[in-house]
């Protein structure tokens, strides 16, 4: 997920990395009202728990790992403003001590992952709880939707970014890319969302007082437009967002064939996913993700790639309501799973 | 994963790098990087004399060239993206191997895996000479600001005792049947990090109470970091390496004024 | 003289629960004294109390007075609470928990610095402190680089660094093994027969006089040194009753978030009676009258 140096030019970068600093800012303000003196251990112990969380890995599919992004899941736990903070603490020790993501792009994946994720998770759950029973099923039901539309709008930045900075011009449109992605995030935010909404369903019953999103005062103040628009609005913009900008945006599709992507997974069946926004992977994941939809999208009917991106975050949230009510009951044993996909915890 | 992560990056050694206050380390690294990334890619010459500065402080750093390449494997999906572009972009193509390519694209992907590889080793030299603490205490001295290094610090401490949580809390669910493969163990996976998460928060709520009973309140004394800063001749010495970059960088970087 | 004194001290916590039901103790100064309790008893609210942790400012649940040495604990006293907390250490059960900085040098620094001690000063404290628990050569080490006696005594250690009038210990025998039980048992009892500040003054050969006055430190630091020569009392909370016996000449016991026994050591752990009514009990094979005090 981490965007490294060279892929977006040095002015958009820096561009974001202004924006970056502006926003984490006004974050650490705000982070200091809701824990005051605490903000250090308290936060600190938060960026921990994300750390941790993200080095494990989970499966997405058979072959195919995951790790948490966990905007959405921070943002419901502790705030918007903590979660942003944290995961964009986690973003620098990650590229200062660990050289994981460029430094030049730092600005670049604090917009993507703490400061957009964090924000469309947080909103989206907010304008959920009005409707959902403000209890531990509740929460982790908009949780889960939450983190699939904040992955896939996180995803949707770096669209944007390469859109304002990329240095090479493609032959696929913004739209492709725009639709593609969307796709393959929803189903890496599939696997965020179950795994976000049973984590925080599990807190939200021991200790209901730590979950952010279910604190009365905090949701009313913050939340001013009636709910029901603001829902309609964030499932709105999840899909204006996947479909509708590819809709508009679509050039003159190419081809892209299948043997590129073959190769593509070849070259990196080696890696674990590190990083799920870089274009390779995308379409690795994309064609296990369900090539018809891609083919479809991509093989060049005018003016069909928004449907088919609309198209693809429907059914995986089809999918992932599936999944997430599968993962409630007690699940069936007697499946048989390849033992490459077992995942070091 | 978790073990080992928190400071695996450290190479104990005593260099003059080593030695150099982090604060300089961390401004160097940014201009050497930002340098690279600013020179147009068309500027082959350019970038192997960067890549003869990283592998000159490499030697200098006394960091091994196997430790390097190793650590710098973390950059493989944007070697991917790099060897894809050239498929992708648009414009005049040149038929390489009976493969129809894109000029441009293989500038593109040309352009990515030099600067990401520069990147990451020079990200990785800075990780490699300066301890985890020591990051910290050069980005508190730029002024960054203390709540974020202050988090940095307690994040880092307690990364280890979230691990160790995690990895007994995983063993005591497969000591009781639990199979830890593919979907099944999705639910067990995630409620075990709702524990961690709890774990974590009541852990801050308590590491809180310790310090306030030792007269915390809201600020880290700052005689805790008062130790050697950085020197004026630390300062010069570390200038000098993004100067070379810049000198490299006007010299061959294809620029109208190249002499 | 008293070092502390709780009387009729009651607290709900803000969910309706009553931990405490009016505490009254008196501890002399120099005492060792066991709080001894089974868990959920209000021990550790009770430990809460007596550096104003506990109560909140204005809390309604909240009833009594404590306090420590001639000074009664206001919670809304920001001034007099940094002084409580000079003057009462609490070494917590997870040193974990208390441990929180890069190296164990920082963390046993963090105390006096928040004191205002600086640069020599502050140093001398630190050594001073970790020499009493025998951990100096162990400075500039990770706090995760130790093993749980080592990271228990650094604890210890980050609370003597600041010159404590009153030592309170939640469990510090927990998870131990038997000989860094022992070590830790040996500290303690040398903290408490010898004033602190003294040992590590001739310890170190050091003049507090001529250190303090290079730092520029105003009468209120000579003072303070002067009170902490005084015998370190201390409280240790704890279920491990021969620990109690070996180091506490006298022990209460809260039971209900009241203070049920209250005398010597020895003749409380002689009454079974008493300690099966409160949920606590021997070793096997342990008898109090056969032991040895130390």
């Amino acid at each position: 997920m981490h965007i490294s140096n060279g892929i977006i030019n040095g002015p958009v970068s820096l561009a974001y990395a202004a924006i970056a600093v502006i926003l984490l800012a006004l974050s650490i303000n705000r982070a200091r009202q809701d824990l005051s003196d605490r903000l250090a251990p308290m936060a600190g112990l938060v960026a921990a728990f994300i750390f941790a969380a993200q080095m494990l890995n989970f499966p997405v599919l058979p072959g195919v790992s995951g790790h948490l992004l966990g905007g959405a899941l921070a943002a419901t736990l502790v705030g918007p403003w903590v979660g942003a903070l944290c995961v964009s603490v986690v973003l620098v020790v990650q590229a200062l001590i660990f050289a994981d993501g460029g430094l030049s792009a730092l600005g670049l994946n604090i917009a993507n992952m703490a400061l957009l994720g964090t924000a469309v998770g947080y909103l989206v759950v907010v304008g959920l709880m009005k409707l959902l029973p403000r209890n531990a099923s509740g929460v982790g039901t908009a949780v889960f939707v939450a983190s699939v539309v904040s992955v896939i709008l996180a995803s949707q930045g770096f669209v944007l970014q390469y859109y304002l900075g990329g240095d090479v011009a493609l032959t696929v449109g913004y739209g492709e890319i725009s639709a593609a992605l969307a796709g393959v995030h929803a189903l890496i935010g599939i696997g965020e969302g179950v795994i976000a909404a049973i984590t925080v369903t599990t807190v939200a019953k021991v200790r209901p007082d730590l979950v952010y999103a279910l604190r009365g005062q905090r949701l009313t103040t913050a939340v001013t437009a009636s709910p029901r628009r603001l829902v309609l609005v964030g499932i709105f913009a999840a899909l204006v967002l996947a479909g509708g900008v590819s809709y508009f945006a679509s050039s003159a599709p190419d081809g892209l064939d299948a043997t590129t992507l073959k190769g593509c997974t070849v070259d990196e069946a080696t890696g674990e996913i590190t990083g799920g926004q870089c274009i390779a992977q995308t379409a690795k994941e994309h064609e296990l993700a369900g090539s018809w939809l891609g083919d479809y999208g991509i093989s060049g009917i005018e003016g069909t790639t928004g449907v088919a991106g609309v198209i693809g975050v429907v059914i995986t949230f089809a999918i992932g309501l599936a999944i997430f009510w599968g993962a409630r009951r007690r699940r069936a044993r007697g499946e048989s799973a390849p033992s490459t996909s077992e995942t070091r915890v | 994963m978790g073990a080992g992560h928190a400071h695996a990056m450290y190479v104990h050694q005593h260099s003059p790098v080593h030695h150099l206050a982090p604060e300089v380390k961390i401004v160097v690294a940014l201009a050497f990087t930002i340098t690279v990334v600013a020179t147009p890619r068309e500027a082959v010459v350019a970038f192997g004399g960067y890549a003869l500065m990283v592998l000159a402080l490499a030697v200098v750093a006394r960091v091994p060239a196997a430790w390097l390449a190793k650590r710098s494997l973390i950059e493989l999906p944007f070697v991917a993206t790099a060897l894809l572009l050239p498929f992708f972009a648009s414009g005049p193509r040149v038929d390489l191997l009976g493969l129809s390519l894109s000029v441009d694209g293989l500038w593109g992907g040309w352009n990515i895996l030099v600067k990401g590889t520069l990147g990451v080793l020079i990200a990785l030299l800075l990780a490699a000479t300066t301890s985890a603490r020591d990051l910290l205490v050069g980005l508190d001295r730029l002024r960054a600001p203390q709540a974020m290094t202050q988090i940095a610090m307690f994040m880092l401490r307690y990364l280890e005792v979230l691990a160790d949580e995690a990895r007994r809390m995983r063993i005591a669910r497969v000591s009781r049947l639990d199979d830890p493969r593919f979907l099944w163990q999705i639910k067990g996976f995630a409620s075990g990090l709702g524990t961690l998460f709890l774990r974590a928060f009541e852990r801050g709520e308590r590491v809180y109470l310790a310090m306030q009973s030792r007269g915390y309140t809201g600020r880290l004394p700052a005689a805790l970091h008062a130790d050697s800063t950085a020197t004026a001749r630390q300062w010069a010495a570390g200038a000098a390496i993004p100067l070379v970059a810049v000198v490299v960088l006007l010299l061959f970087g294809g620029y109208p004024w190249k002499p | 003289m008293e070092a502390l004194r709780i009387e009729s001290l009651r607290y709900s916590y803000p969910d309706g629960h009553q931990a405490l039901h009016g505490v009254d103790l008196r501890i002399g100064a120099g005492e060792r004294v066991a709080l001894l309790g089974p868990n959920g008893a209000g021990k550790t609210t009770l430990v809460l109390h007596l550096n104003g942790i506990l109560p909140a400012p204005r809390m309604p649940g909240a009833a009594g007075s404590v306090t420590v040495g001639e000074q009664r604990i206001d919670p809304a006293d920001r001034a007099g609470l940094t002084e409580i907390r000079r003057r009462v250490g609490i070494v917590f059960q997870d040193p974990d928990d208390q441990l929180f900085l890069p190296t164990v040098a920082e963390d046993v620094a963090f105390g006096p610095a928040n004191l205002g001690l600086r640069g020599d000063a502050l140093h001398a404290r630190v050594d001073e402190a970790l020499a009493a628990v025998g951990m100096l050569d162990h400075k500039g080490r990770a706090p995760h680089h130790l093993s749980l006696g080592q990271r228990r005594r650094v604890a210890v250690a980050t609370v003597l660094a600041m010159r404590p009038e009153l030592l309170v210990l939640d469990e510090p025998s927990s998870n131990l093994d038997p000989q860094a039980r022992r070590e830790l048992a040996e500290i303690l009892l040398s903290l408490t027969e010898s004033g602190l500040a003294e040992r590590g003054l001739t310890e170190r050969g050091l003049t507090e006089r001529g250190l303090l006055a290079e730092s520029g430190l105003t009468e209120r630091g000579l003072t303070e040194s002067g009170q902490a020569s005084a015998p370190v009392t201390m409280l240790m909370v704890t279920h491990d009753l021969p620990y109690a016996l070996q180091l506490c000449e006298r022990a209460v016991i809260l039971d209900e978030g009241r203070i049920v026994a209250d005398g010597p050591t020895g003749e409380l752990l002689a009454d079974a009676d008493l300690l099966a009514r409160h949920r606590l009990e021997l070793p096997f094979g342990f008898s109090p009258h056969v032991t040895t005090m130390p």
